[in-house]
């Protein structure tokens, strides 16, 4: 009775998938593109950090296992990125992440791009092995109070995927003065939760608990500025059953370290019965998120109903 | 059941005048005394078959297996009418008491089952018992009771992984007349049967038994003040035997019962007392017919036992077992079961002997089981854990009272081939067998709910307003279907001793299959956290991963040794064992509040013993016995997903069975009375486990018992008593919704029983 949660996908339209079989050498070259949105900050700290939206393509070339990267026409700082990285190695490993799911992962590096002297220590990793967010349909909508009445059904929060192959890059570069970094605006991250209330005599360590980070997007794709939370299996104490709680309207901020989710006195929403349902009692009064590093791992810390302290370590990648 | 009962009654009125008629006119038939009925215990009777005899020698103890065979005399000694009753005087055999007939739960050497499939097989009267819900009956004129220990997967197939027990009951062949039993117990105990045996000419016997009991009970439930395990049944029982030639053997044996029965006394540990609110009851009504034919020519023997049986019962349990309405559940079953047996086997007492087979069984069963969930449930298991993660919008359920029905549909088949060669050379014997068998088995469910709840809102001023209705449908459909194929084989060597009597020392491994299934009691708790999800609360479970266990496999590594020394006036059985268990299943009660339990597939797990039966007439008239089996059972490899229990001991199963036994009879010269026996007993059983965790535990405790017989030419009296220390120990113990409950074992009893024969 299992089945795969596929709520949406992103067509973008740069994703294409072409193979072309060289019977000649006995190789088989195949091109990607896959989008992605890339944070770029810069070493001048008085220059704000930015984020574009980009596909990158990567021709692979097997059994020899080798890659190149072509960026093309990508907006960094005031000039336009085109360069090609070399053709190099690249591993191909597995990683379990069920019983039925061996994920793909990819990995290469490319110190110097001899093309391009502003490009230089492409580390990218293309993976499949991205936490899914459960099998739960999530209301986006928040009904109005009727006055004992059934509510209208919501759309929900479908799941945004980077391409029909589902490889997420995790990839930082330079390109001058410039440090690119990857990231994807529907993640969701796993890890330990350990919260804390007065009365408790020890912290409750749950490793259930997952987070949702869903950044809002205009029609262009470009970045609101806002983000949705989802917490599945939610549950700050022994004996609490678990919920699914929606935090809306946290404001995105980056900046050189990642990115941060903040926000501050939120009624958060519950999911019940297929709807968002307010609940009050679970008020955070403070919220901050911070996705740093190669921004798939995220250290969270929070406050709820006054008294409840909670602190989350975890990644949105399994490595 | 009102039905099945005047119809019985009928039936037995009629029968009874009509056997009484017929009895009158009988012609001159064989009916000896009491005394002289019975020969010694053993089933080497020529003119007899059953399944055993067909596929095994006719003496048990010429085989390479760990076998203990009691004859009626002693079955009639131990007031055995159940097969629950010789638990504990078989070694490493444990049949606890507790529950209701509906748990019929056996472990051998470690290796059993509480829920859905049968460790142990029953064979009755050629009959292969595939339910377990019916193997707990009263029997009246029990011939004799085999019980083959260590798995007999090899020429019985599915569920013998632990071993197999073969009731046969007396036949009109061998006796003819009445046969009276009458008897009284405390606790408001009373059993009675009636049978006619009669032989119609050379070729053609029959029989015909009628048997009733009624049991008032020992255990009392505070909420009403009612005796809570009492129970009435009836049975009635028609064998057929008829030599069409000198080669040619028909039998027939037919069988129905009917139950109604209270049971469940569970005492809540916290309190100390059996005490629920809602009604608890287990009604059943069984047919059995099998149909053996049998036929001898020079060379070979080709038998086939077809049979056919049905059940229909009904489960209905206050399902907390608390003084509170938080839920119930019934459980309705009906089963049709079909089963043939085809076996061809070479002459025996040749250097090279051989035996094959062929098998098949098909079985339907239909099945309701609802749970209803009440006030308190609904208030303590939904509305408060909905309420506590949004007090601001509380819940209230539009009623306080609703049903999550489950039906199901559960067809099973499966086929089978066997064959088995054995050649002796000089004193020793080499045996070799497999069984190549399939099975398949599906599972229909739907389940459906319809409910639902209003959201209120905690306005500022305390006061509760109207937020929004949720209904809850709930309409769920799905077919679940497995099926396995298993090779079985087993090898052995016997050597016979070159002493004089039976003697031999053997070796057999060999290999035991338990059949995978679905375990449709945890479908309410599909269905209640199913409930909880939609109300976005709980985790979801898989149907597929809760509901469906796979197959158990064993190897049995044995060796064992048959003595006797017919000078010392001595027997002595001797068997060690280890056994080698993969996936075994085990029945859990999952964490948090949920009340279903599951059975899952354990990991790995090791079982290693021994056995030792004794039987020594020292004097003539001194008859002194004794059996042992200790079993360390423990897991190689358990964890569920919290806990770790390898190394642990096996929950349920007693690491001591013991049965010692000491009789004496003096035997008088006068026409009135022909003996007087004096017998005491000891019956032991532990230390059991009640958990994976080792935490808890009964200890070893011995129940005394003695008895006293009178025996005349025509009837015999006995006074007996059992559990004569009014010992207090538990035989069952379960955690639910986290509330721990133990049955206690029986009280002392003291009765008395009469036979006649005419």
């Amino acid at each position: 009775m299992k089945k795969i949660l596929y709520a949406g996908i992103v067509a973008y339209a740069m994703l294409s998938l072409t193979s072309c079989n060289n019977s000649d050498d006995n190789y088989i070259t195949e091109t990607y593109s896959i989008p992605t949105y890339n944070l770029i900050t810069s070493e001048d700290v008085s220059e704000a950090a930015i984020v574009t939206l980009t596909g990158y393509h990567y021709t692979m070339t097997y059994p020899e296992n080798s890659v190149s990267m072509k960026v093309s026409d990508m907006e960094i700082g005031t000039s336009t990125a085109n360069f090609f990285t070399p053709t190099v190695p690249m591993r191909i490993s597995g990683v379990k992440m069920s019983d039925d799911f061996l994920a793909e992962q990819i990995t290469f590096e490319s110190k110097d791009i001899p093309e391009n002297t502003l490009a230089s220590d492409v580390n990218c990793m293309l993976t499949q092995a991205a936490y899914a967010p459960e099998e739960i349909e999530v209301p986006m909508d928040v009904p109005s109070a009727n006055d004992g009445q059934p509510a209208n059904k919501s759309k929900n929060y479908e799941r945004l995927i980077p391409g029909v192959s589902q490889h997420y890059t995790v990839m930082s570069y330079n390109y001058g003065q410039y440090k690119v970094r990857t990231f994807w605006p529907d993640m969701t991250f796993c890890g330990e939760t350990s919260s804390t209330m007065p009365g408790m005599p020890a912290s409750f360590i749950n490793k259930k608990m997952s987070y949702r980070v869903y950044m809002h997007r205009h029609q262009n794709n470009s970045l609101t500025g806002k983000a949705d939370v989802i917490i599945y299996s939610a549950s700050f104490a022994q004996g609490m059953p678990d919920i699914t709680i929606v935090v809306k309207g946290l404001d995105i901020k980056f900046d050189n370290n990642g990115y941060q989710l903040i926000g501050e006195n939120i009624i958060p929403y519950m999911v019940e019965a297929g709807q968002l349902q307010e609940a009050p009692r679970f008020k955070f009064n403070d919220i901050k998120m911070d996705v740093t590093g190669d921004l798939t791992s995220m250290h969270a810390a929070f406050t709820v109903a006054g008294s409840m302290k909670a602190n989350f370590i975890g990644n949105s990648i399994k490595k | 059941m009102k039905r099945h009962f005047s119809i019985l009654t009928r039936s037995v009125v009629i029968l009874f005048v009509l056997m009484w008629s017929i009895g009158s006119y009988a012609s001159d038939t064989y009916s000896p005394g009491l005394v002289e009925i019975a020969p010694a215990d053993s089933i080497t009777v020529l003119e007899e078959f059953n399944v055993i005899a067909i596929k095994q020698s006719d003496e048990l103890r010429d085989d390479a297996v760990a076998s203990t065979v009691i004859g009626r005399m002693e079955l009639e000694e131990l007031n055995a009418v159940a097969v629950k009753s010789i638990s504990d005087v078989v070694p490493n055999f444990y049949v606890p008491d507790y529950g209701s007939r509906i748990t019929s739960t056996m472990y051998v050497r470690g290796i059993g089952a509480r829920m859905d499939q049968p460790a142990v097989g029953l064979n009755v009267d050629n009959v292969p018992y595939l339910n377990k819900n019916t193997y707990d009956f009263d029997l009246a004129d029990i011939a004799s009771v085999e019980m083959l220990r260590g798995p007999q997967s090899t020429l019985y197939g599915r569920n013998t992984i632990g071993g197999l027990i073969n009731i046969t009951t007396l036949s009109p062949t061998r006796f003819q007349g009445w046969r009276i039993m009458a008897q009284g117990a405390m606790g408001n105990d009373w059993k009675a049967s009636l049978g006619w045996y009669h032989k119609f000419d050379s070729s053609k016997a029959t029989a015909i038994i009628g048997s009733f009991s009624y049991l008032g009970g020992f255990f009392r439930n505070k909420f009403n003040g009612k005796l809570l395990d009492k129970e009435l049944s009836g049975g009635l029982r028609w064998k057929f035997d008829w030599r069409l030639s000198p080669d040619i053997i028909l039998r027939n044996a037919a069988s129905a019962s009917l139950l109604r029965q209270g049971g469940y006394p569970y005492e809540y540990v916290e309190t100390g007392e059996i005490n629920y609110n809602d009604t608890c009851f287990y009604r059943r009504f069984i047919f059995n017919d099998g149909l053996t034919l049998n036929w001898r020519s020079d060379r070979f023997t080709l038998s086939s036992i077809t049979s056919v049986q049905y059940l229909d019962d009904n489960m209905t349990l206050d399902q907390d077992f608390l003084p509170l309405p938080f839920f119930t559940l019934t459980q309705s079953q009906r089963e049709i079961a079909i089963t043939e047996d085809i076996v061809i086997k070479g002459k025996v007492g040749e250097k090279y002997c051989w035996m094959a087979g062929a098998f098949g069984f098909y079985k339907s069963m239909d099945m309701s089981a609802p749970v209803t969930f009440k006030d308190t449930g609904i208030a303590h298991l939904i509305e408060e854990h909905r309420n506590q993660a949004n007090p601001d919008y509380p819940i209230e359920w539009y009623s306080r009272e609703f049903p999550l029905n489950s039906d199901f549909r559960i067809p099973t088949g499966g086929c089978a081939v066997y064959h088995e060669s054995s050649w002796a050379v000089g004193d020793w014997k080499f045996s070799a067998g497999l069984r190549l068998d399939w099975e398949t088995a599906s599972l229909s469910y739907h389940s459906k709910c319809d409910t639902g709840y209003h959201i209120m809102r905690l306005e500022e001023d305390g006061s509760l307003t109207p937020y929004r209705n949720v209904d809850i449908n709930i309409d769920d459909r799905g077919d679940l279907s497995r099926s396995y194929f298993n090779w079985l084989p087993k090898l052995s060597i016997l050597y016979q001793l070159p002493m004089a009597g039976e003697n031999n020392v053997y070796i057999n491994v060999s290999k035991g299959y338990k059949a995978g299934g679905f375990n449709t009691q945890m479908f309410s708790d599909v269905l209640q956290q199913r409930l909880m999800g939609i109300m976005g609360i709980g985790a979801k479970y898989d149907v597929d991963d809760i509901v469906g266990y796979r197959p158990e496999y064993s190897w049995n590594y044995e060796i064992g040794s048959h003595l006797s020394f017919p000078s010392a006036h001595l027997e002595l059985d001797l068997s060690a064992f280890y056994i080698d268990c993969h996936d075994q299943q085990l029945t859990m009660f999952p964490s948090g509040t949920t009340t279903g339990r599951i059975m899952t597939n354990a990991g790995r797990t090791r079982s290693a013993g021994m056995e030792i039966a004794a039987r020594w007439n020292p004097v003539a008239s001194l008859d002194l016995e004794c059996s042992y089996g200790y079993t360390n059972a423990k897991f190689l490899r358990f964890y569920n997903g919290i806990e770790d229990f390898a190394g642990n001991y096996l929950p349920y199963a007693p690491q001591n069975t013991l049965y010692v036994r000491a009789g004496y009879t003096f035997t008088f010269r006068s026409d009135v009375l022909k003996s007087l026996s004096l017998d005491c007993d000891m019956r032991g059983a532990g230390k059991i486990y009640w958990n994976e965790a080792n935490t808890l535990s009964q200890p070893f405790y011995v129940l005394p018992g003695a008895f006293v017989t009178l025996n005349a030419d025509k009837w015999s009296l006995q006074i007996w008593g059992k559990n004569l220390s009014d010992t207090r120990y538990d035989t069952f113990y379960f955690m639910s919704m986290g509330n721990e409950f133990l049955q206690r074992g029986r009280p002392i009893q003291i009765g008395a029983t009469i036979r006649v024969v005419l």
